[in-house]
C-alpha cells in the first residue's frame, strides 16, 4: 500500500474528544443509575414528587456537606414548594387527625364529617353494646350446647363400645380368638356385616308378614267366593222364600264388591 | 472482600469506557460532520451499553434491527463483555444509520458546504489534538489533512469507511472485523483491499 495514503489515514488517529467531556459523560452515565434507584420508590407517585423528594435528597446532602450552592439552582422552587407543603401539613393538618391507637386506620376528616361528629358519640356505645350481646349469647349457646354435645359423644362411644363388646364375643365364639387380637378395620367390616345380615332379617320378616297377610287376604276370598255360591245355592232352591231370596241377593252383591274392591 | 454484583458491573463499564471511548467518539466523528453530534451519539452508545450492562444482557445489534440474544443461559459478567468493542460498534453504526436518517437534508447541505473551511475548523480544534510542541502552522497543515481525509472517506460507502476505520485507525485484525461484519475473513481482506483503493481514488479526486 502506498505509504502516503497510510500517513494520511493515520492522521486521523489525532481526532480524539476532550478528557473533560469524556470524564464528564462516563460520570453521568454512572449517576443516572442512582437517579434511578432514588426516584424508583416514588415513581408511581408521579414526577413532580419524586423531583421534590430529589430537591429534598440535594438539600440534605448540601446542608450536611455544608454546600448551600443548590439554593441558586432553578430547583429552589421546587424545593420552596416543598418546604411550605411541609410547614403547612405539620401545623394545619396534623392536630385534626383522630389519632385514635385503637383504630387499624386513620380517617381524614375531609373524607368522613360523619364520624367527626359521632367521635365519642352514641353510635359507638351502640356499636359496643350490640358486639357484647352477640358474644353473651354465643356464650349461652355454647354453655347450653357444649354438655349436649358431650353426652352424645359420650353415648355413642358407649354404644360403640357395647357393639365392640357383643362384637367381640361373637367373634370369639366363632374363630376361637380374643377380641384384642383385631384391628379395628376388621371391627368396622364386622360391624357392616352385622349391619347388612339386620337389614336383610328385617326385610325378610317384613316380606313374611307380608306374605301371610297375603294368604290370609286370600283365604279370605276364597271363603267370601264360597259363600256366594252358598248363596246362589239357597237361592236357587224351591225351599227359600221370596223375601229370603232378595235379601239373599243382595248379599251376594255385597260380597263380589268385596272381592272388586280387593283385586283393583 | 466479596463485590456486589453492581460494583462487579460498575467497574467493567469503566473499564470498558475508558478503553474505547477515543475510538467510539472519532468512528461516529468521521461519519456526521459535527463535533456535538459525534459527543451526542457516543454519549447515546454508552448510555445503552451501561443500560445493557447492568441488565446482564447480550445484545446482538444487527443492521435491520435490534435483538435480544440471550439473558440467562449465558453467564452474566462474561457474556455482555465478550467482545465489547464489537458490541460499542454496532450500535454506534445502528446510531449513526438513525441519524442520517433524521438528518438527511441536513447532511446533504453540509455535503454541500464542506468547502466552507472556517466551519469544519472550528470543530477540528477541539478535536483534533496535535503533538505538545506543534507550531501553528504545523497545527493548520495537520488540520486541512484530517479534513481532506475526513472528506475523502465520507464520499465512501459505508462500509469501506467502515473498514478503514478499524483496520488502519482502530487496529482491528481481520478476524475481528469479520466478527463484526459477520462476514468470512477473507472476504474482509478484499474488503480492506478495495476500500483503501477507493480512498486513494478519492483523495486523487479531490487534489
Amino acid at each position: 500500500m502506498e505509504k502516503k495514503i497510510l500517513e494520511k489515514i493515520y492522521v486521523l488517529r489525532k481526532i480524539k474528544p476532550e478528557n473533560e467531556w469524556t470524564s464528564k459523560l462516563k460520570e453521568e452515565i454512572l449517576e443516572s443509575q442512582k437517579k434511578e434507584e432514588s426516584l424508583s420508590v416514588f415513581a408511581s407517585l408521579g414526577s413532580s414528587v419524586a423531583k421534590k423528594y430529589e430537591v429534598l435528597v440535594k438539600l440534605i446532602r448540601g446542608v450536611s456537606d455544608g454546600n448551600f450552592s443548590f439554593l441558586k439552582t432553578r430547583n429552589v422552587s421546587a424545593f420552596a414548594g416543598v418546604f411550605t407543603f411541609a410547614i403547612f401539613f405539620f401545623v394545619f393538618m396534623l392536630p385534626h387527625f383522630p389519632l385514635d391507637y385503637n383504630r387499624d386506620i386513620i380517617y381524614f376528616p375531609a373524607s368522613s364529617p360523619a364520624l367527626v361528629e359521632k367521635e365519642g358519640g352514641v353510635e359507638d356505645e351502640e356499636d359496643k353494646r350490640m358486639v357484647a350481646k352477640e358474644e353473651e349469647m354465643e356464650i349461652k349457646k355454647k354453655s347450653i350446647e357444649e354438655p349436649i354435645e358431650k353426652e352424645v359423644a359420650k353415648l355413642r362411644e358407649n354404644v360403640r363400645g357395647l357393639k365392640v363388646e357383643v362384637l367381640g364375643m361373637m367373634i370369639e365364639k366363632e374363630r376361637d380368638i380374643k377380641k384384642e387380637e383385631l384391628t379395628d378395620r376388621e371391627i368396622t367390616r364386622y360391624l357392616i356385616e352385622i349391619a347388612k345380615e339386620d337389614v336383610a332379617t328385617k326385610n325378610e320378616d317384613a316380606m313374611r308378614i307380608m306374605s301371610v297377610e297375603e294368604s290370609k287376604e286370600d283365604k279370605k276370598e276364597d271363603l267370601t267366593k264360597d259363600l256366594i255360591e252358598e248363596i246362589k245355592e239357597r237361592m236357587s232352591s224351591d225351599e227359600t222364600k221370596e223375601e229370603e231370596k232378595e235379601t239373599l241377593y243382595y248379599a251376594i252383591e255385597e260380597l263380589s264388591l268385596d272381592i272388586l274392591k280387593k283385586a283393583q | 472482600m466479596f463485590k456486589s454484583e453492581e460494583v462487579k458491573r460498575k467497574e467493567e463499564f469503566e473499564k470498558i469506557y475508558d478503553n474505547h471511548v477515543d475510538q467510539i467518539f472519532r468512528f461516529v466523528y468521521l461519519k456526521v460532520s459535527s463535533k456535538e453530534t459525534a459527543e451526542d451519539i457516543t454519549s447515546k452508545v454508552f448510555i445503552r451499553a451501561w443500560g445493557a450492562v447492568k441488565k446482564g444482557e447480550v445484545f446482538c445489534e444487527r443492521k435491520k434491527g435490534f435483538q435480544k440474544k440471550a439473558s440467562l443461559s449465558v453467564p452474566e459478567s462474561s457474556a455482555s463483555l465478550r467482545n465489547p468493542r464489537a458490541f460499542l460498534y454496532q450500535i454506534a453504526r445502528n446510531l449513526v444509520i438513525d441519524y442520517y436518517r433524521q438528518n438527511r437534508k441536513r447532511e446533504d447541505d453540509e455535503k454541500g458546504s464542506s468547502k466552507n473551511f472556517p466551519q469544519t475548523k472550528v470543530s477540528l480544534e477541539k478535536v483534533v489534538v496535535p503533538d505538545k510542541e506543534m507550531r501553528a502552522d504545523e497545527r493548520a497543515i495537520l488540520e486541512s489533512q484530517v479534513e481532506e481525509v475526513k472528506n475523502a472517506l465520507k464520499g465512501m460507502k459505508e462500509e469501506y469507511q467502515n473498514v478503514i476505520i478499524w483496520y488502519y485507525l482502530d487496529e482491528l485484525t481481520s478476524a475481528e472485523i469479520a466478527d463484526l461484519l459477520e462476514k468470512p475473513e477473507s472476504s474482509i481482506r478484499v474488503l480492506i483491499h478495495r476500500a483503501v483503493s477507493a480512498l486513494r481514488k478519492n483523495l486523487k479526486t479531490k487534489k
